[in-house]
């Protein structure tokens, strides 16, 4: 050991003394010399004749030299630099290899590690919780009302319900509650604004293992009555209260609508914490926790929301899943009667439970399936390319190699050599892919936040790819995709030169060179570089066809007709003041509409109670058509959408007409109640007969008087554009108040269901955008009380609707960019190396007589033969994977003919223009250089 | 024992002489006087009655060798000429070490022969 360390530090000191030792060293040689001259002239010859045998014993200076300083280690260092030196100034010599060979490489390591790095996160990596795969849910089955269909599913339960299963389980430690109000307003100097967030059993956050930013989270106490505390987030923090440091002992005063009210009722709650940005239970983006306490109405509610629980310590999924069974055949007996009495599928449990995680990465699973293969093959490709590039570069450096041999270069040497070109390769190209990983990632993350405002980023952030924000690049995957794709390149770098090296014959003819003699020992085309082109154009024609798939299911949905039209239309949502009632409300609705109106520029205003894309739905009772009874049509699954309007609205939306009239702004309270249904509403219940003029019982009271159909509007796509649509029937909001009062319903029934979100809209001839100012002015001149929510152009919302399709198409295409790219530069390659090869049979063939053309078909002809091959090969491989992509392709068929035709097409163009250069390149060779010189 | 005529080859393979004799034989003609390079190798010359003619690119590499071991260590003088040279001379460890490996190569040399006298005395 001593040994050891005494030779490193010897070494080093002669690295930094390198120039005295060397004099030293001739010193010492020269001396050897003189002493050997003088011994030679004692034996008595003369001064000449001694000074050559002085020499002679000597024998070659620079050997002695060499051998020296091979007896110690520095000159491994020595010899390292001065590779690294010659390789510098190699790559520099051929740019365009080196530039190709490391954007290759960075390309293939940066791309494929920032998407491995989100399906990771999202699919592999534990939810960011405490234990997090003990977490739970309970989930009870229903058959489906059509046979075939999916299992009807429901995850929630009533606070009864569940702090009854919380008492009984054995298998479960803890369960917690949750509940989402969607309409909860906070007073703010701008009039209310509106907030998500959640009502929670006050044991959540420490189930979930989660703490506070500032401040702490919730805990039994606050279930106390009169405890009127609240949690909330880092962004409601920022957003209402200015990011104050004393933000703790502050309070908020909350009030929920709707259904829901009286949870919350606005008396001041006090802010005990802020939550980081990064918890996002149970909905992403929400604003506030509020405990459950003892005595609130949520308690007694018999609404359900959503529970999870954590396995007890040593329990199995299946001993839950029993005693879920157990305890939920107790609280829930089996109705005997009804669409919920319909018996199971075998083997079907009606109660299981569930891995949390499972439930919220599900959606997300056949789309990351897809990128995962995604990125193998583009590995693949990449590992094709580089070694693709280098062999092309090794075949014809043989040459070079062979002399240096031939000089005595060791082959220890000439490999490591070749090993440290390879590796500054890989360094520059490792380098780059970080790079590149990081810039993509951040990319990532951009393209997939909607910009949505308001309510809109509840209904579309959150089934976006879950946890995106978590996603930063992981380690390991740099590694594997560092590791493989650099292994590679130092692989294929030397094997081209390892014949060479072994093989005295392959030598002799490398060194004799000569383009006859050449072309025997080191071929112009090589099998394996051949293999490799054709597969990795096959690997490129799967990701181009995939591509082409994903990005016309994309294009269809944006090009489909949603039968309502967003151009020009400006949507807003307001927000009024608890205490209005509906009468009032009523009078803000129309005023605001007549003063709109009058807006110039505006061709027309309408109201609804959930304007498209919002995903609100509601059904209010039994729709009875003529002829039938309330009985028959219980439970049936084509019962219509109620949606509530403003008698302008559907024009104004851009609906189609397709029998009878519009409302009239005549069809009021007073008016015999009058509704319009929508296509899909008349085929399935009137049987395809014309409906209007018929009169209905809308909510299946038979004991009140009927409403008469006027019209039938086409089907519009309303809560999300990839579904298809569903009977709706629309009431003018005026009527259906008097309707719902004459039902006597609560209250806050009717705010929900003949206002709900008071959402509007404006169509203008011009642009949209340039209203906001002005329409702010008037809403405001009409009630200063009201607030504003999401103002923005329709056709915003429509493009954040689809941010979730338009990532994954993003990603493939630009996995298929790339791999189009890759494989266009590697076709490259093998026919500039092709042509370099065959340079003195083109000189022979041109001077023979063949015209430009004829050599372009020869060069361009291998080419082609590749490209064919590799064709085939990839159509077939796509045709056999692209069934994984069904799930999310919308209008378009794995097998879709177009697609696959379009392709082949645009690749074949592609392969052929980069063809073109290198046979263009053929042509210029002058024959009689090209016959002379090789 | 390497030839004159070949002083490029530096394969060790092919020599009689292995790396570790040579060093002791060095060793052992450092131990009567300090020497420079050539005066080296002219002693083994002479000590061997001239069967041991170690060359140049034998020679230097197995003194940079003992001095990065610490076997010896070369110090700069004047020789009679007014030149510069580098004599070297043994250090403690270095007589150390000739002592064992001396006793060492012995040992060997009487197994081998013992050996060897064996097979002649068989026939």
């Amino acid at each position: 050991m001593r040994r050891a360390l005494r030779r490193l530090l010897l070494g080093v000191r002669a690295l930094v003394h390198r120039g005295r030792l060397e004099r030293d060293l001739d010193e010492e040689l020269d001396t050897f010399l003189d002493a050997a001259t003088e011994r030679y002239q004692q034996e008595g010859r003369s001064p000449d004749e001694a000074r050559r045998a002085a020499r002679l014993a000597l024998g070659s200076r620079a050997a002695v030299k060499d051998h020296v300083r091979d007896a110690s280690w520095e000159s491994m260092v020595q010899d390292t630099w001065r590779d690294v030196v010659y390789g510098y100034r190699y790559l520099r010599q051929h740019r365009g290899f080196a530039a190709a060979a490391v954007l290759t490489l960075g390309l293939g390591i940066g791309i494929s590690t920032s998407v491995f790095s989100v399906v990771n996160t999202v699919l592999v990596q534990a939810l960011p919780y405490k234990d997090a795969e003990h977490l739970v849910r309970v989930v009870e089955r229903a058959a489906p009302p059509t046979a075939g269909a999916a299992l009807l599913r429901r995850i929630s339960m009533r606070w009864p319900e569940m702090a009854e299963w919380r008492a009984r389980s054995a298998t479960l430690s803890e369960m917690a509650f949750t509940l989402t109000p969607p309409i909860t307003l906070m007073p703010s100097s701008e009039g209310a604004v509106r907030l998500s967030g959640a009502l929670v059993s006050a044991n959540l956050f420490t189930m979930l293992g989660a703490t506070a930013a500032l401040g702490r989270t919730l805990d039994v106490r606050d279930e106390a009555s009169g405890a009127n505390v609240v949690v909330i987030s880092t962004a409601a923090w920022q957003r209402y209260f200015g990011g104050r440091p004393d933000i703790v002992g502050q309070t908020a005063a909350l009030k929920t609508l709707g259904p829901e009210s009286g949870f919350l009722d606005g008396r001041p709650l006090t802010i005990v914490g802020v939550m980081p940005p990064t918890f996002d239970y149970p909905v992403p983006y929400a604003d506030y926790w509020a405990p459950i306490a003892e005595d609130s109405r949520v308690r007694r509610w018999p609404g359900s929301g959503l529970v999870i629980g954590r396995l007890a310590a040593g329990v199995s999924v299946e001993a839950a899943a029993d005693e879920a069974n157990a305890i939920g055949e107790g609280l829930r007996p089996r109705p005997t009667s009804g669409p919920l009495a319909r018996p199971l599928p075998a083997g079907v449990r009606r109660f299981d439970v569930e891995s949390m995680k499972e439930q919220t990465v599900a959606a997300a699973r056949p789309a990351m399936r897809v990128l995962s293969i995604a990125v193998g093959v583009l590995l693949l490709i990449v590992c094709a390319n580089v070694a693709g590039l280098l062999l092309a570069r090794g075949l014809s450096r043989q040459r070079e190699i062979a002399v240096r041999v031939a000089l005595g270069a060791g082959r220890g040497r000439v490999i490591r050599q070749l090993l440290t070109e390879s590796g500054m390769l890989a360094v520059a190209g490792g380098a780059s892919g970080i790079l590149i990983a990081a810039v993509f990632i951040n990319a990532l993350r951009v393209v997939a936040s909607p910009n949505a405002q308001g309510p809109f980023l509840i209904s579309f952030g959150g089934s976006m790819v879950p946890r995106l924000h978590e996603v930063s690049i992981d380690p390991r995957m740099l590694g594997i995709a560092a590791a493989t794709t650099v292994l590679t390149a130092i692989i294929i770098g030397v094997i081209p030169s390892l014949a060479l090296l072994w093989n005295d014959r392959a030598r002799g003819t490398a060194l004799l060179g000569g383009g006859s003699a050449q072309r025997g020992a080191v071929p112009s085309r090589s099998r394996l570089q051949d293999t490799l082109v054709a597969g990795q154009v096959a690997l490129a024609t799967i990701l181009l066809v995939g591509a082409g798939l994903v990005i016309g299911s994309f294009g269809k949905l944006v090009l489909l007709d949603p039968g309502w039209n967003a151009s020009g239309l400006l949507t807003f949502y307001l927000t009024m003041p608890q205490e209005y009632d509906t009468d009032r409300r009523a009078v803000v609705v129309t005023r605001l509409l007549e003063d709109l109106q009058t807006i110039p520029g505006v061709e027309g205003t309408g109201f609804t109670y959930a304007g498209p894309l919002l995903g609100l739905v509601d059904q209010y009772g039994v729709f009875v058509p003529p002829g039938k009874t309330v009985e028959e049509m219980r439970g049936n699954p084509d019962n219509p959408q109620l949606r509530s309007v403003s008698h302008e609205f559907l024009e104004t939306i851009g609906a189609k007409l397709i029998a009878g009239r519009w409302f009239a702004p005549s069809d009021d309270a007073g008016a015999p109640p009058v509704l319009i249904v929508n296509r899909s509403a008349a085929q399935r219940l009137f049987g395809g007969q014309d409906p209007v003029g018929q009169l209905v019982h809308f909510d299946g009271r038979m004991d009140l008087p009927p409403q008469r159909i006027i019209g039938v509007v086409e089907d519009m796509r309303q809560a999300r554009l990839d579904r298809e649509p569903v009977p709706q029937m629309f009431l003018d909001y005026r009527q259906l108040l008097k309707l719902i009062r004459d039902r006597n319903e609560p209250v806050a029934q009717q705010e929900r269901l003949v206002f709900g979100f008071h959402s509007f809209v404006v169509r203008t001839a011009s642009n949209p955008s340039a209203l906001i100012a002005t329409v702010r002015q008037r809403i405001h001149s009409v009630d200063s009380n009201l607030g504003i929510d999401a103002m923005m152009p329709m056709e915003q919302l429509v493009i954040a609707s689809l941010t979730r399709q338009r990532f994954y198409a993003t990603l493939i295409g630009v996995f298929a960019a790339t791999a189009a790219a890759l494989s266009a530069i590697g076709i490259y390659g093998v026919l500039a190396f092709s042509v370099a090869r065959r340079t003195s049979e083109i000189g022979v063939r041109m001077a023979l007589g063949a015209e430009a053309r004829t050599i372009r078909l020869l060069i361009l002809r291998r080419g082609l033969g590749l490209l064919a091959a590799g064709l085939v090969l990839g159509l077939g491989g796509a045709a056999l994977l692209a069934r994984f992509l069904d799930t999310m392709l919308y209008g378009v068929k794995p097998l879709d003919p177009t697609t696959y035709i379009s392709t082949a097409i645009v690749f074949s163009v592609i392969v052929t223009l980069a063809g073109w250069l290198p046979a263009r390149r053929a042509t210029r060779v002058d024959p009689l250089v090209a016959l002379r010189c090789e | 024992m390497r030839s004159q005529d070949d002083p490029g080859s530096k394969d060790s393979k092919d020599s009689g002489l292995i790396q570790g004799t040579l060093d002791l034989l060095i060793l052992q003609t450092l131990s009567l006087e300090p020497l420079h390079g050539y005066g080296i190798g002219l002693r083994l010359e002479q000590l061997s009655r001239g069967a041991l003619r170690v060359n140049a690119g034998s020679l230097f590499p197995a003194f940079r060798r003992l001095e990065r071991d610490g076997q010896i260590v070369g110090a700069w003088q004047l020789t009679e000429n007014g030149r510069r040279a580098k004599y070297y001379s043994l250090t403690r460890t270095g007589r150390s070490t000739l002592a064992k490996s001396t006793k060492e190569w012995e040992k060997q040399a009487q197994a081998i022969a013992r050996v060897l006298r064996a097979s002649l005395e068989a026939l």
